[in-house]
This record gives structure tokens, C-alpha cells and sequence, in this order.
């Protein structure tokens, strides 16, 4: 509105009042300042306002989360009615827990993933998508469909508490989904996030420093992960449909190279000719030793005469076991959803299917996902109603994977390895006994007929359900209220039919099992926000109320004689165990107090409290307080910043906080009986026996966290660089701790002990090339933490981890000053050449061709003197490796062309150790099982040869010298020592991902993309096993870096199309 | 304290979390499990202290064994009867580390016996109870706890000796003791044991002392089985036996010991209750699987065809899918031939009336061969039998109705009456240095199987320790007595060199203990 120059200003004095055009009603501390001046008010508690200013003057009436208006100045009174600011200024907005916060106002270390990154890593499972997205954070892959992914932020920084931080969907703390057997090995941990389609998925948050996580103090140590599904309130009165289609074949990366049949054949001969060896050169044999000098005949040496090799001719049966089990995997998904309605009422609803094949044969995944998401404004607009609604079914079979607890009971992959390649495949009716000579005399099953026939099947249901109310009560002051309902249960049967190894044994064995989570939350909050001139206060008041009720149910059967019924029917089992069932309740209460404050968006100061309470610790130590601050400095609008048109912002950020852990069973502090059964001449009787030792002191574990933070843009924000350091002190871990077994208990869970994490991370964004038809930007991340256990107990300086692997051998070793679960074993230094070097060593067993183990810790007699008889035992043990990573990085690049989009994701880290359970077998040389072909080629090889039945020896000929593994052998010597020979580095680069899309776009609204992405592309790394990612104990602190039997690392390529409408 | 000053404020805190979320949801953070009774509300009555008791018995058989599957065949190995598995390989060789896999269960199954012992021989005290009951039910748990300590000291020597529950708020580890004190305990609990438990199936005040539980001759006969060790082992020590070094350490003289062991020997025969089956068709059903408890087993472990109550004994010792012992992998405790031909008599009955003769799988007949040393196999298929296999099972075990391999009816013998016979026989030798002594209590074994009399009157008592030893080895291979006898004879190493020939390890003469497992060690600040 233009006024006429001449009019002559006139001095008023403006009255008004100001409300909130939605509701109607008066809106106090509403900034009013006519503009070009300094002159400003603000509006009372009825919303009223006095200014006096001149007629044609501008009026800036502006106020937080509305839009700010210009009004010219004609006559008084006048009334301004107020909009919300949906947009809220274009700024991006950061959910920080309870409620969202600007960006630009964040203190704490968060860090977010869009839509759009989200949108271009094609994966089932929300784990994978944040894989190479965020400094700091490290996912391990699993290949598996459906199977565990572990996470963690920040280093490790707990025993018992789990490296997992903590999930919360749509500001609802989630229960990850939770194994009906309560296992966490390979093929029996689940996805803690399963029931979860990725494509609902709006944006993830991730909260790092304890700034951002005191929010949920008792649980945020491990850092929290918030995920907000898709809702409908941006869809601004239109009907918009997706169809999201993809479809995509998965292999097994790479074969491993073992042996192959005659490869095999020649390995079982060398295992005769090299012990024909050792026995005649050995220097105590009665008639003396062969030293090359003598001839090499039945009557000098009558060993020969029992001499034979097992295969003089091959067999001619060449199996590769890998590729029997191994399959190319087709997999394919489907999400139709519909989002409609404006700010005010909207519908979201979606639902996907999702059908995976795993690459080992009979494994798969399906799922069903359903979700809504209502919003409605009611009574006025005075009060949101929000309805969100998750429900999921999955079910999966997971083909054997994991390595039973039963020595003979290998896994699947073990197994693809490890079997012999000179048995064929069984033909219908025939008996898997033909596989016992070589196997012990234990008939055991090939890895075919293990995948193919043990019947491991999973199902979960989950329903969650969440209703939230959220009222202005004032302009100022908004109110929460909300509840959620969630329901999970797990199932889990297994079924081991009699042509297995496993029922074979118990002739048919069967398990059900269950668990079942209802869950009750309910949360109500305060939020008042101000403004006084340049001062800013959000200030909230949050009380929540947690509980789950935990049951599970356990059987198993054995003896069917039939494998008819399957796991179905007990009836036909000979033998029922004792059903082992749990009930749980857990409780978890919490307040919080939060203020936010700042003083023209420049200083920061935010202080938060947190009280929480949990059933599981000692009746007075249930409550901790959590509390934490945070300073922040934008330096870019000092003045003397402001002037370098270079730097758009500049911010300095610290804080500091305790957080606190507790994810432990519940009743541990508790002194317990537990029932057991025995029987006096057939009488059954039940007796109860103290199983838990009482721990009047349980309580939280706590971390302590310091974050230095700063966050530079440059040119316009196209250059955007964050960088962060830490400290954290995480003391009181809650482990379990050993305790000497003659005090009649193995453990007990406790407060012991401190770690400390302490890294950098970097990351940047930059947008290169910005053109109307070409766009380049690249996102780079890099971590890097150092872990270190700064005390144990306190009369101990190490602790055992727990056993891995058949030989139940303890490679894990928590010892103060080193990181967490460093690998503790023998040292090696080659094999022993010949009978000289094994004897001058003085070493129990050494033989030519055997491991030569350092004797670290010389064994003495009384008088000080060396023992002749030297042992390798635990005192000789060192430290062989650990599985902290020194550093982790990642580098996306993102173009776009006219209509295509292309990118491209690397990662890759830098160490980070991994023992190789299998490795003990293929590179060991111990037994008459399968062996990597690298390994064979590299053993020590007598200089014996056998031509025509008869032996010769030539000294030229053989491996003695140079060998790099042990010999194949009979008798051999020690060789299932833990030892750095099963410690690899887990250095890799790898192509994670690859993405390139075409979109036609249509009309307004509507659009079709068409895309092609490739998954673990490429990889760079010398580990030998599989993959270095793919870790078996994906969720356990107590046994990271562990390779057993892992499902492979694959390699998918998929492609797909997405319709909007 | 600053302590309680943060208390009251962490109460404070609840208290206003509380009024905060409404008073009564306070209660969410209210612990009592479900699934588990509180140490609190036990030890009441009498219910409860048999219900404490009976685990402690549980506990003999934890895992379908005698202390899981482990122990049994860690005494085999370690012994000079025959073949093991190669998982046992290290006791066979006498190389075992504490890193071993095998010593941790058997460690920490014995150990829970002991706590579980102790939690009855302390709590029951103040029970207000039936007092000869309460007395039975002590004496029961203080034989178990000197079985444990008995067993312990015989296997890894000095070892952490407790004696009372742990005090939750000092978990700190014991040191060892000496094997004198260690004794001095497991004395004192059987001769607890043997005045307060009550004898075989007795009922006093309508409390009647079931089968399967320990009886006064029970407690008699293992007091017998700790004195002869403690003088078997002084005498080897004294003539330079080094494994036996630490038994120095008594103060009396072997001599006593030999008495104290005969008096027992003799308390436990007079029992009433328990008696030898005097005929040979008698004998000869000993062993059957349904005839657990019998009047010649002294104290047992229980197996039953109970669900959850059968034993993996048979699969332990019979082959695999003869129908013998269940299904399963079968046992790898076979005898040697060169153990049959010299160690024992194998024309006694009592070895040629408890081996397996014949037996036959899904492919093969096996047949024994006529040096009873060995089987023949047949296979069905050919009708061709190709070479022998060296090695012979033991009948002693099998149960043909077991349907897998944790289903076995058959009880583990702790101690049975032959063994009193055999051990009086030795003390009374030993104290009169005349081996005709032994005449008696020798031919009452042999006579009953149609053996001819042994007449000890003609031999020195250097031979006669070995007929002794082949006498014990024909009457008790292969029910867990071997190793401890080669022990305190001091013959471990020579016999087991003699059967195993010199291996990989060379057993040592002074390798008569097993290490302490690294699992205490790691976790007990006063053992390194």
C-alpha cells in the first residue's frame, strides 16, 4: 500500500492487539519494532500493545514458530492476527527428542539423515542406511536377510550395556526385536529394527554428544537414534500416491579357495608321507634317526613297511562345497503408499512387502509392513490429535548359520568350508555315514543337507500404536500428552531332522519357542517458549512412564524317530524337556527438566536435567540424576566476523554431560533360588538351589562426556565442515564380573570399573558444481576413537572373556590400559624347520613341521634353573590384536545431470582386528577336514616323495625352509592354542554403494524414476575370511572382531522404479 | 557421609518423579521375580531344607553326569585303561595347561556342589524341625561337600577350601589350603556323615530315608576310601613316589592311617542293609540298568528313565547305534588290549561276564574275537569280515532301553561294597605286612564269580601290591577308581607310559595333579 508522498507524518500512538489467527486467542510477547529503528515493544499478557510511531511508519510484528509480518502504520487500535509459520523459515529442523528444535539453534553434536539420502541407499533395513552417513558411527554389515546389525557411536564404552544406542520411532523408545531364544551369535541375532520398512522412513537423527543425549540420560549412553516416519503435513490438499518397485539379485561376494578333490586327495597323502618323516628323523627313534646319509629302506627303516598313502589314485569326485551351498538370491520389494490432506488434517498410509532370498540355500526373509499416520486439528485448532500406527509381521528361515554349541554341530558356513571335497552329494535314501572315516568316526552332516534341512524359523509380530495430543494452552506454553501401546512376539522353532548331524544324535530334535514384549508408555510434556527481545528462552518439562511386561516360553523335544511332524507336534517326541519359561516386568520412570536460552540467536546456553528410575537395580539405587549443558558461539555474526563475505556461519559448540546405561536383566540384585529336579530311585524330587548372589550396590552405569564442536560454512554454505572432539569416561560398567568359581559362583552382574573414549571426528559437505543442468556434491566422513579400559576390578588387572568357538578357547581379554576385548594368545614365529631347532627350543611337542609358539614366561624348577620340559600356557600369552578400529571413513558423491541422478559411497576403515574362528581348521592343518589352498601351499612339506609305492628322499624337494603354516600331519602337536595366527587385520576400502536414477517427470506432483543401484561392489582389504565387515557377534561388547561362521559377505545389483502420483 | 546425603536426595528425586506421574506408579519400580523364590523367605521349615538338600544332590549330576559328562572321562584318560577321545588328549599325555577346556566344568560343578552344601549345612541348623531329620539332612550335605573336597584334592591337590556361604559383600577369593586341612574337613564331614545320616531305606518317625540318598555305610566306606589314600599315598611318598610329595605332610604314620581306613572298612561291611550278592547269578545282575540301588551299591548317582533324569553314562562307554546305549555319538572309553592282557585277568568273570561280546550297528556284526581282546566286524551287506578291531567295550553300562544319549537308566557307583572288600583287604595287609590277610575279604569276591581262592601266603608284599592292583582293576576297571589308584600307589607314570608308550607330553612323575583352571586363577587375587 503506497501512501501519497505528501502526506505529512503524523505522530501516533498506536494501540493493538495481537492473536493467534488459528485459535482466536491473545498472544503475549509478541515483538513488535518499527523498522529502520530501534525502537520496539512487546505485547502484554492479554496480547495488547502500546508503540508510539508515525503514520506510514513499518511495523515488524514477529514472534517464534509464526510468520513474521510488516504492517504500515495508518490508525489505532489496529488487531494482528498471527499465522503459523509451517516452514518455519526454511530452516532445516532438527528433532532433538521430545520436541524439534532449528538447526541453527542446536548446541548438542546431532547429526541428520533427509529424505534424500535416505532415498538413494536402496536396502531393507534402517541399520544399512545409515551405514557411511554420519562421523562416528560404525555399523557392521550382515548379509543375512533379516539378521542382527550391530551399531555403535562413539567407540565402546560398556561391557554389559551392549555397544546398541538407543532407538526412538516417532518419540517412542523402541524394544529392538528380540530373538525368541535370546541368542546374539550368527544366524540367531535379528535385526533390532526389523519390523521397520526403510521406505517410510522420513528422516533419521543422530544424537552423539551427551548435550543431545542427556535427553534420555539413563539409556543414552550409546548414543540415541530417532526416526521419524513419513507423515502427510506437507502434502498441502493434494492426493499423492508412490508405487515403489524393486527388484535385485544378491551372490556371495567370493568363493574362499580351498582345496579342491585331487587338491585334497594330495593333502591327505602329504599327511602320511610328512609323519613318515618325523618318525624316522626323529632323534630318540630306537636304531637312530635318518639323516639323509643312509639308505632309506623297509629294513633300516621298518616304518616304511606300514607306510601307505590313502590315495595312490584319486577318487575322481571333486565337489565345491561353496558352490552346493551358495546360490544367486533374488529378492523383491513392493511399497504402494497414499499421503493426503493439508496441515490440518492428513492421512499417511503405506504398506510394503518384502520378499529376500538369502545366498545360503533355504534362507529368506519376508515381511509385511503396514503403517498410518493421521493428524487432525480439532476443537478450534486449539489441540493436534496425531495417531501413528506400526504393524509388521516377518518370518524367515535362517538355514543353520550359527555354530552349535555341540562340537560336531558346525554351521553352515563353517561347514561350506571345512567338508571334504571328495564326498559327493547324497543320492535320495543314502546315508550320510559314508562321511565318518574322515571325520572322527562321526557321522557328519554335509553343508548342503544342513541347509537344506534344519528347520530354523523365525516370525515376529509387532504392533505399535501411538497417540499423541498436543494443545497450546498458551501461544506460549504447549502441552503433550501421549501414549503408546507396543506389542512384539518372537518365535522361534527349530527342527534338526535325523539326516543331520544334530538329529541324528538325539534322533529328531525339536525346539518352540517365544517371547513376547507388551509394552506401556506414556509421556506428558510442557514447552514454554519466549521471547524478550533478544533474549530466548524454550523451556521444557517432561515426566514418562515406562513399562514392559516380558514373557517367554521355551521347549524342546527329542526322540521322534520320524521327521513327519517336524517341530509341530510333540506328541511323537520320546522325550520332552522341562519347559523353560520367563516372566519379566521392568519399569523405567523419568522426569526431565530442560531450558534452552539465547540472546540474539548468538550465545547459547542450554541446561538439562534428567532424573530416571529403573526396577532392575538395588532398592536404593533405583534413581540417578543425568544432567548436562551446552554453551554455543556463533562467531559468524560478531562483527569482526561478519565482515569476511567468505564465512556464511561459524560455531563453536561445547557441553558436557552424564549419561547412563542399564540394559541389564532384570532381579539381578536380587538373592535367588532356582528350582532343579533329581530323583531318588525313580522318585522325581524338586529341589531349589541359590542361584544369584544378592548385589545390595547394583546400580546405573554412568558416562561422563565432554564434546568440543565446530561447525564452518563457507562461500554461501557450500561448503559446510563439522568437526567435533571427545571425551568419554564411562565408570561403574555394568558387567559380569568373574568371580572366582570356588566362591560357587561363576558371575555376578556388577558395577566395576572404567573406560574411556576419546576421538575426532570430521566431516564436510560440499556442493562443487552447482549449474542449472549439472549439480556435484560430496559428503565426507571420518572417526576416530580411541578406547581404553582404565580399571577392572578392584584387585584384578585382567578378566577373560567368554570362550569362542569349539575348542571353547578365551582369546578375549579385558585388561586395564588396554581397549576393550583386546585378542590375548600365543605369539608365533614360523614353523619349526627340523628336528634341531624343535629340541634346542625345550617346548612340550615341537616337531618339525609344528607351530613354533614364543616362550614368553621360561617355567623355572625350585632352584631358579629353566625346566627341561618347557610349556606354552597362559603366561606365555601376549597381546595378538585388538578389534578397535584406528579410524573409519566414508565419501559420497552426488551428481545430477538434467534427469539423472547418480551416486556413489565409499567406505572404509583402518584396522581393527578379527579373529577368525574357522581359520583354526583352514590354516591349522590339524585334521582330515578341508584346508584353505594358500594355507597347504605354504606348509612345511617333508622332503619325501612316494613314486610308484616306493619312498624317496631328495633333499631338494619339500617345503622345510620357508614355511609359513604347520605341516599336514597325523599326530600333530599343539595347535589349538589361541595365537596370532587366527588374528587378521580388518583394513578395508570397500564400493558400499552405487546408485544412478532417471526421473520423467510427468506433471506437477507426478513423476516416474527409474534406477539401478550395486551394493558391496568392490572391496579392498587382505583379510582372508569372507568379508572384514561381517562380524558373527554383531551386538555383543564382550565379542566383537570374532569371525565364526559368519553368513558371507555378498555383493547385490538391483534395480527398481518409483511412480509418484 | 556425602553418601547418604546423595541418598536422600536420589529418594527425594523419586519421591517428586511420583508425585509428578501420580503416586501409585511408583510401584513399577518394585522388584519381586516371578519365576524365582527370594533367599529371604527359604530355610523356613522342613519342606525347605529337604527342597536345599535335593539340589545339592541335583548337582552330583548336572548335565546328565557325574559332574557333567567331563569328570568321568577326564579320570578315564587320564588313566591307563585304554582309548579316549582326542578331546581328552592332554590327561592321557599329561599335558594339561590351565587353559584346558575340560577343567573349568568339572571345576565349577564341583564348586557349586560345594556351595550348595554348604547353604544346607549352614541354614538348616536353625530350621525348626524333626531334630534326627535335620541331623540326617546335615549329615547328607556334609558327605556330599567331603565327596567334592575329596574329590577335588585328589585331582588338582591344594585348592580354596570354603566351608560356609559367601557373604555377597566380600567376593573376593580364597588362596588354597594345604591338602592337611583340606583332609581334615572331608574327615570331619563323613564322620558327620556317618554318625547322623540314617542306614539304607530306614525310617525313623515317618520320615523314611529313601534309596538313592546317602546312608551311614555310605559315609563309612568313603571315610575307609580317605584314610587308605592318605596312607597309600604317605607310605609311595616316604619310598620317594614325588607325585606324593605333599602327603609328607601328615603327621601321623601311615601305619595309623592303614588302621583308621581298616576300622571303617569294617563299620561299613557290619551296616545293615547292604550285603554282597552271594551267588554268581546274583552278581551278574548288578549292573542291570533296572537294577539301580541294589544291596551292594553304596551311594550312587541317579539315573532314571524320569524325563530329565536319564543319564549319558551308557553313551559314555557302548558303541554308537547298537541299541545299547541310545542313540548319540557313542562312548570313546574303550579298553585297550595291552591294558586286558596285563593289567588284568581276563579269564575273571568278572571281566569276561561285564564286557560287550557282540553287538552290531546299521552295517556291521562285530564279534568279540577269541583273545577277548578285540571285535571282529562283519558286514551285512558282503557277509565279509575284514581285520579286528583292537579295542573292547565294557557292559557295565549299557541300558538297551535308553532312546537317546541322555536317557540312560543307569546310576554312576560312587563307591560300591566290593570296594570295601578290596580296600580292607589292603589295610589289613599293609598293617601286618602280610599279604595272606587279604585272603578272606579277596575270596569272597572271587569265590561268588567261581573264581579259585587266592592265597596271599606266598608272596612278598611288592608282588602283592600288584595282584592288588590287578585284583581292583578286574573288579572296578572302568568306574572312575583307576586314576586315584595308580595315583597313591605311585605307578601312575610308569603304568600309563607302559600303555600309552612315550607321548607327546611324556607324563611325569611328578604329574599327578591336574593345574587349577585359568578361569580361578583369572578371577582369584590370591591364587596366580
Amino acid at each position: 500500500m503506497l501512501l501519497p508522498s505528501f502526506v505529512i507524518a503524523q505522530q501516533i500512538t498506536l494501540k493493538g492487539n495481537v492473536i493467534d489467527d488459528d485459535s482466536n486467542e491473545s498472544l503475549p510477547g509478541v515483538t513488535l519494532l518499527i523498522k529502520g529503528t530501534s525502537l520496539g515493544t512487546s505485547t502484554d499478557f492479554d496480547g495488547n500493545f502500546t508503540i508510539s510511531s508515525k503514520v506510514g511508519d513499518t511495523l515488524v510484528v514477529s514472534f517464534l514458530g509464526m510468520k513474521t509480518q510488516e504492517i504500515v502504520v495508518l490508525s489505532s487500535p489496529i488487531l494482528i492476527k498471527m499465522m503459523e509459520d509451517v516452514n518455519l523459515l526454511n530452516e532445516v529442523i532438527v528433532s532433538i527428542g521430545y520436541f524439534d528444535v532449528s538447526k541453527k539453534d542446536l548446541s548438542g553434536s546431532i547429526v541428520q539423515i533427509n529424505e534424500d539420502q535416505l532415498e538413494k541407499n536402496r536396502t531393507n533395513s534402517i541399520e544399512n542406511l545409515i551405514q557411511g552417513q554420519v562421523s562416528g558411527v560404525v555399523v557392521n554389515e550382515s548379509s543375512e536377510p533379516g539378521g542382527g546389525i550391530g551399531i555403535s557411536i562413539r567407540g565402546v564404552n560398556s561391557m554389559l550395556g551392549g555397544t546398541q544406542p538407543l532407538y526412538v520411532l516417532d518419540g517412542v523408545p523402541v524394544d529392538p526385536v528380540a530373538d525368541a531364544q535370546g541368542n546374539s551369535g550368527a544366524g540367531q541375532s535379528q535385526s533390532s529394527l526389523g519390523f521397520l520398512n526403510p521406505n517410510d522412513i522420513e528422516k533419521i537423527e543422530i544424537l552423539k554428544d551427551a548435550a543431545a543425549t542427556a535427553i534420555y540420560g539413563a539409556r543414552g549412553a550409546n548414543g540415541v537414534v530417532l526416526i521419524t516416519t513419513k507423515t502427510a503435513n506437507k502434502a498441502e490438499g493434494s492426493d499423492k500416491f508412490s508405487f515403489v518397485y524393486d527388484a535385485s539379485i544378491t551372490k556371495v561376494r567370493k568363493n574362499l579357495d580351498v582345496l579342491d578333490g585331487p587338491g585334497f586327495e594330495r593333502y591327505m597323502n602329504q599327511r602320511n608321507i610328512n609323519q613318515l618323516y618325523q618318525d624316522i628323523t626323529n632323534p630318540n627313534r630306537s636304531g637312530g634317526p635318518f639323516d639323509g646319509s643312509q639308505e632309506l629302506t623297509d629294513v633300516n627303516y621298518p616304518e616304511i613297511l606300514d607306510f601307505q598313502i590313502p590315495y595312490p589314485e584319486s577318487t575322481g569326485i571333486n565337489i565345491n562345497w561353496q558352490d552346493e551351498t551358495y546360490r544367486l538370491s533374488h529378492s523383491n520389494s513392493y511399497n504402494l503408499s497414499y499421503r493426503g490432506g493439508d496441515f490440518k488434517r492428513n492421512l499417511s498410509v503405506s504398506i510394503g512387502i518384502l520378499d529376500q532370498e538369502g545366498v545360503i540355500i533355504n534362507s529368506n526373509n519376508k515381511r509385511i509392513t503396514y503403517s498410518m499416520n493421521v493428524k487432525r486439528k480439532a476443537l478450534n485448532n486449539k489441540v493436534d490429535f496425531f495417531s501413528k500406527t506400526n504393524i509388521s509381521h516377518k518370518k524367515g528361515n535362517a538355514a543353520s548359520v550359527g555354530n552349535g554349541e555341540i562340537f560336531a554341530q558346525r554351521g553352515v558356513v563353517s561347514q561350506a568350508l571345512q567338508f571334504q571335497p571328495i564326498f559327493p552329494l547324497l543320492s535320495v535314501g543314502e546315508e550320510d555315514d559314508i562321511y565318518a572315516a574322515l571325520n572322527e568316526g562321526n557321522i557328519v552332516s554335509n553343508p548342503y543337507t544342513l541347509a537344506k534341512y534344519v528347520i530354523d524359523e523365525k516370525k515376529s509380530v509387532t504392533l505399535r500404536q501411538v497417540f499423541s495430543m498436543v494443545s497450546k494452552i498458551t501461544p506460549k506454553l504447549t502441552g503433550t500428552l501421549k501414549g503408546a501401546y507396543n506389542f512384539q512376539r518372537s518365535l522361534r522353532d527349530n527342527y534338526y531332522p535325523t539326516n543331520t548331524t544334530r538329529g541324528r544324535r538325539n534322533n529328531g530334535e525339536a525346539s518352540q519357542s517365544s517371547i513376547e514384549n507388551n509394552k506401556i508408555y506414556a509421556e506428558a510434556n510442557l514447552r514454554y517458549k519466549n521471547r524478550f527481545n533478544a533474549h530466548r528462552i524454550d523451556a521444557i518439562l517432561i515426566g514418562t512412564y515406562e513399562k514392559n511386561s516380558i514373557r517367554s516360553l521355551f521347549n524342546k523335544g527329542v526322540g521322534f524317530g520320524s521327521d513327519n511332524t517336524s517341530f509341530y507336534n510333540f506328541a511323537s517326541a520320546s522325550e520332552i524337556f522341562v519347559p523353560i519359561s520367563q516372566f519379566r516386568e521392568v519399569g523405567l520412570l523419568s522426569g526431565l527438566f530442560r531450558v534452552g536460552y539465547n540472546f540474539k540467536r548468538k550465545y547459547y546456553f542450554d541446561f538439562n536435567t534428567r532424573v530416571d528410575a529403573s526396577s532392575k537395580f538395588a532398592t536404593n539405587n533405583k534413581s540417578a540424576i543425568f544432567p548436562s549443558i551446552a554453551l554455543s558461539w556463533v562467531i559468524s555474526k560478531e562483527k569482526f566476523i561478519k565482515k569476511i563475505d567468505e564465512i556464511s556461519q561459524l560455531k563453536l559448540r561445547f557441553s558436557f554431560g552424564k549419561t547412563g546405561s542399564n540394559p541389564i536383566a532384570p532381579y539381578q540384585s536380587l538373592a535367588l533360588l532356582t528350582p532343579i529336579r533329581y530323583n531318588f530311585d525313580n522318585n522325581l524330587v524338586t529341589g531349589f538351589y541359590e542361584s544369584n548372589l544378592a548385589n545390595d550396590d547394583l546400580s546405573w552405569e554412568k558416562t561422563d562426556q565432554f564434546n568440543l564442536g565446530l561447525d564452518v560454512s563457507l562461500f554461501d554454505s557450500k561448503l559446510n565442515l563439522t568437526l567435533e572432539a571427545y571425551h568419554k569416561s564411562t565408570k561403574d560398567l555394568l558387567q559380569n564380573v568373574s568371580l572366582p568359581v570356588s566362591n560357587g559362583y561363576t558371575s555376578r552382574v556388577d558395577n566395576f570399573g572404567k573406560v574411556e573414549n576419546k576421538g575426532i571426528e570430521f566431516s564436510l559437505a560440499a556442493n562443487i558444481i552447482e549449474t542449472a543442468n549439472f549439480d556435484w556434491s560430496i559428503r565426507a566422513n571420518a572417526g576416530v576413537n580411541r578406547n581404553k579400559l582404565l580399571e577392572l576390578n578392584s584387585n584384578l588387572d585382567f578378566q577373560l572373556g567368554p570362550s569362542v568357538g569349539f575348542s571353547q578357547a578365551n582369546p578375549i581379554l579385558f585388561k586395564v590400559g588396554q581397549p576393550l576385548g583386546i585378542f590375548w594368545g600365543a605369539q608365533t614365529n614360523g614353523i619349526y624347520r627340523d628336528w634341531d631347532e624343535a629340541i634346542a627350543s625345550g617346548i612340550e611337542g615341537a616337531a618339525p613341521g609344528e607351530i613354533k609358539y614364543i616362550n614368553n614366561s621360561i617355567e623355572l624348577d625350585e632352584f631358579g634353573e629353566p625346566l627341561d620340559s618347557q610349556q606354552i600356557n597362559f603366561d606365555d600369552y601376549v597381546k595378538i590384536g585388538d578389534p578397535n578400529p584406528d579410524f573409519t571413513f566414508s565419501i559420497t558423491n552426488d551428481f545430477s545431470y538434467k534427469k539423472w541422478d547418480f551416486n556413489i559411497l565409499f567406505t572404509g576403515q583402518k584396522g581393527g582386528d578379527l579373529f577368525w574362528v574357522d581359520s583354526w581348521q583352514l590354516s591349522g592343518l590339524q585334521k582330515t577336514t578341508n584346508v584353505l589352498t594358500s594355507s597347504f601351499n605354504d606348509s612345511w612339506i617333508a622332503p619325501l616323495s612316494v613314486v610308484n609305492g616306493e619312498v624317496i628322499f631328495d633333499s631338494t624337494t619339500g617345503n622345510v625352509d620357508n614355511a609359513s603354516h604347520p605341516a599336514a600331519i597325523l599326530d600333530n602337536g599343539p595347535r589349538s592354542l589361541v595365537s596370532d595366527r587366527q588374528i587378521f587385520d580388518g583394513s578395508f576400502f570397500r564400493l558400499k554403494n552405487i546408485n544412478i536414477g532417471y526421473t520423467f517427470n510427468l506433471s506437477k506432483n507426478k513423476s516416474f524414476r527409474l534406477y539401478a543401484s550395486g551394493q558391496n561392489i568392490a572391496i579392498w582389504t587382505k583379510y582372508p575370511g569372507y568379508d572384514p565387515e561381517v562380524q558373527t557377534y554383531t551386538k555383543n561388547p564382550q565379542k566383537r572382531g570374532v569371525d565364526f561362521g559368519t553368513y558371507p559377505g555378498t555383493r547385490t545389483y538391483l534395480v527398481g522404479l518409483k511412480i509418484m502420483y | 557421609m556425602k553418601k547418604t546425603y546423595f541418598k536422600k536426595i536420589k529418594k527425594r528425586s523419586i519421591l517428586l518423579l511420583c508425585i509428578f506421574l501420580t503416586l501409585s506408579s511408583c510401584e513399577v519400580l518394585d522388584e519381586e521375580s516371578l519365576t524365582q523364590v527370594s533367599t529371604e523367605k527359604f530355610y523356613q521349615n522342613e519342606s525347605d531344607a529337604l527342597d536345599a538338600l535335593t539340589a545339592a544332590y541335583a548337582r552330583l549330576k548336572s548335565g546328565n553326569g557325574y559332574y557333567k559328562q567331563v569328570f568321568l572321562s577326564a579320570l578315564y584318560a587320564s588313566s591307563d585303561q585304554g582309548l579316549s577321545t582326542f578331546l581328552f588328549r592332554d590327561f592321557k599325555t599329561g599335558t594339561i595347561t590351565n587353559t584346558n577346556p575340560n577343567l573349568t566344568p568339572m571345576w565349577r560343578d564341583i564348586y557349586f556342589g560345594i556351595r550348595d552344601a554348604n547353604n544346607v549345612i549352614v541354614n538348616v541348623g536353625s530350621v525348626d524341625m524333626d531334630e534326627q531329620l535335620k541331623s540326617r539332612i546335615i549329615g547328607e550335605a556334609r558327605f556330599l561337600r567331603g565327596l567334592h573336597y575329596f574329590n577335588l584334592v585328589r585331582c588338582f591337590g591344594e585348592v580354596p577350601l570354603r566351608t560356609e556361604p559367601l557373604d555377597p559383600s566380600e567376593s573376593e577369593g580364597l588362596p588354597v589350603s594345604s591338602i592337611v586341612d583340606i583332609y581334615e574337613v572331608i574327615i570331619g564331614d563323613l564322620e558327620y556323615a556317618s554318625q547322623n545320616c540314617w542306614g539304607r531305606n530306614e525310617v525313623i518317625n515317618n520320615y523314611s530315608n529313601d534309596l538313592g540318598r546317602v546312608t551311614k555305610a555310605a559315609a563309612h566306606a568313603m571315610l575307609a576310601k580317605v584314610y587308605l589314600r592318605i596312607a597309600s599315598s604317605k607310605r609311595t611318598a616316604l619310598s620317594g613316589v614325588e607325585g606324593n610329595n605333599k602327603y609328607l605332610s601328615f603327621a601321623e604314620s601311615e601305619l595309623n592311617y592303614y588302621q583308621l581306613a581298616k576300622n571303617q572298612c569294617d563299620l561299613a561291611i557290619n551296616q545293615s542293609g547292604f550285603q554282597l550278592e552271594s551267588s554268581f547269578e546274583g552278581w551278574n545282575t548288578i549292573f542291570n540298568p533296572e537294577n539301580g540301588n541294589n544291596s551292594e551299591m553304596l551311594f550312587e548317582v541317579q539315573g532314571s528313565s524320569i524325563v530329565g533324569q536319564g543319564t549319558a553314562v551308557s553313551n559314555l562307554f557302548t558303541p554308537k547305534d547298537s541299541g545299547l546305549s541310545g542313540t548319540g555319538f557313542g562312548g570313546s572309553n574303550k579298553l585297550k588290549p595291552k591294558f586286558i592282557n596285563n593289567r588284568l585277568n581276563k579269564n575273571d568273570p568278572r571281566y569276561q561276564y561285564t564286557i560287550i561280546k557282540e553287538y552290531q550297528n546299521n552295517t556291521r556284526s562285530f564279534a568279540i574275537n577269541p583273545g577277548s581282546i578285540g571285535y571282529v566286524p562283519t558286514l551285512f551287506s558282503t557277509g565279509n569280515s575284514v581285520g579286528t578291531l583292537w579295542q573292547i567295550w565294557t557292559s557295565k553300562y549299557i541300558d538297551p532301553e535308553a532312546t537317546t544319549e541322555y536317557t540312560s537308566r543307569q546310576n554312576w557307583h560312587i563307591i560300591r561294597l566290593a570296594d570295601v572288600h578290596l580296600m580292607r583287604a589292603e589295610a589289613m595287609v599293609e598293617i601286618s605286612q602280610d599279604p595272606s590277610l587279604a585272603n578272606n575279604d579277596f575270596n569272597l569276591l572271587r569265590n561268588r564269580v567261581q573264581m579259585s581262592d587266592f592265597n596271599g601266603g606266598v608272596m612278598s608284599i611288592e608282588n602283592f601290591r600288584i595282584l592288588l592292583l590287578k585284583e581292583r582293576a578286574v573288579e572296578l576297571y572302568m568306574e572312575g577308581h583307576r586314576f586315584f589308584d595308580l595315583t597313591r600307589m605311585g605307578v601312575l607314570d610308569e603304568y600309563c607310559r607302559f600303555l600309552h608308550g612315550n607321548t607327546v607330553g611324556q607324563r611325569q612323575p611328578e604329574d599327578y595333579f591336574w593345574p587349577i583352571p585359568i578361569s580361578e586363577s583369572a578371577a582369584n587375587s590370591n591364587i596366580d
